[in-house]
């Protein structure tokens, strides 16, 4: 009796100590939620960066056509460039905005840059004051242009596309529209007037001689000698000599 | 020279005046060179064709 009763407290105690292992393994934070010491990384090498604004307004908002910026053809624009060049990095020394036509540079404006040394590199800017230049009584609507920063050795280290409308100056519509406008009602002109030419094939006939001037002499007389008379040729008309 | 034929390379001027006309008028971008000749070569077509067929009728009604 007292043996069973021993054998019960102790399996009750081993319960007991059974329930507080698993209890205590539960409770036991695992190891990824064990609070780590952190360590402060050192800063990430910065790396090359650049922007452009086009009057204040970041390129990147009109890199597509329908969202060209709108300016007059004879608007000068201020153009800004801003980077940071890594220590080691490219050395940039221009800032340049091209525009194309059918692939072509049309223009190119460039600027010199001016840097400043900071910590891990150097900051650089460039403002241009940028416009048609030659073109600009010449050419006006949508044209792609080209912001880029180019290094000493003549590479290109950066580069954004951005898309211009310019608008002829207070409506006076551009020399190369005038051109057109004149080329089209030529063309235009020429296909209305085809109808008129005479058809390919339907030759004109040649027209008739003079008529013979009546000349007494050569008049067909009744009787054979005349009629012989009227197989020569018709005699030219007498001419007044002036004395 | 026909007129259809005559009519037809007047028409292709046009065409080709259209295409420059809507890029200077801000509707079209000619500044990539493929995306230019492409709008050129079907505004040649298109004004060929369109002013060849004009010729032939108008010479046709004469």
């Amino acid at each position: 009796m007292g043996a069973r009763r021993r054998s019960s407290g102790r399996s009750i105690w081993v319960r007991w100590m059974l329930l507080g292992s698993v209890a205590l393994l539960l409770a036991i934070p695992t190891a990824s939620a064990l609070p780590v010491a952190v360590t402060p990384d050192p800063a990430p090498p910065r790396t090359f960066s650049a922007a452009a604004t086009w009057a204040g307004t970041d390129l990147g908002q009109a890199s597509a056509q329908k969202d060209a910026f709108s300016i007059s053809t004879n608007q000068q624009v201020y153009v800004n460039f801003t980077f940071f060049v890594p220590t080691g990095g490219p050395n940039v020394t221009t800032a340049r905005v091209q525009a194309y036509y059918f692939g072509s540079v049309i223009s190119t404006d460039q600027v010199g840059t001016s840097m400043s040394l900071t910590t891990g590199g150097a900051n650089g800017s460039a403002v241009m004051n940028w416009s048609l230049g030659t073109f600009t009584y010449l050419l006006a609507g949508v044209y792609r242009l080209s912001a880029s920063l180019v290094a000493s050795n003549g590479s290109t280290v950066w580069s954004e596309n951005f898309y211009i409308d310019a608008k002829p100056v207070d409506h006076v519509v551009s020399g190369l529209i005038v051109f057109l406008i004149v080329l089209g009602i030529v063309e235009l002109w020429s296909i209305v007037t085809v109808g008129r030419m005479p058809r390919k094939g339907r030759s004109k006939k040649p027209a008739p001689p003079p008529p013979k001037q009546w000349d007494p002499s050569t008049a067909p007389p009744t009787g054979s000698e005349g009629a012989a008379a009227t197989d020569a040729p018709p005699a030219e008309p007498a001419t007044e000599e002036t004395p | 020279m026909s007129g259809a034929t005559r009519a037809a390379g007047s028409g292709a001027v046009l065409g080709a005046v259209l295409v420059f006309l809507t890029q200077q008028l801000g509707y079209l971008s000619l500044s990539e060179f493929t995306t230019g000749l492409e709008y050129l070569v079907i505004g040649v077509l298109v004004g060929g064709i369109l002013g060849g067929l004009a010729g032939w009728a108008l010479t046709r009604h004469h």
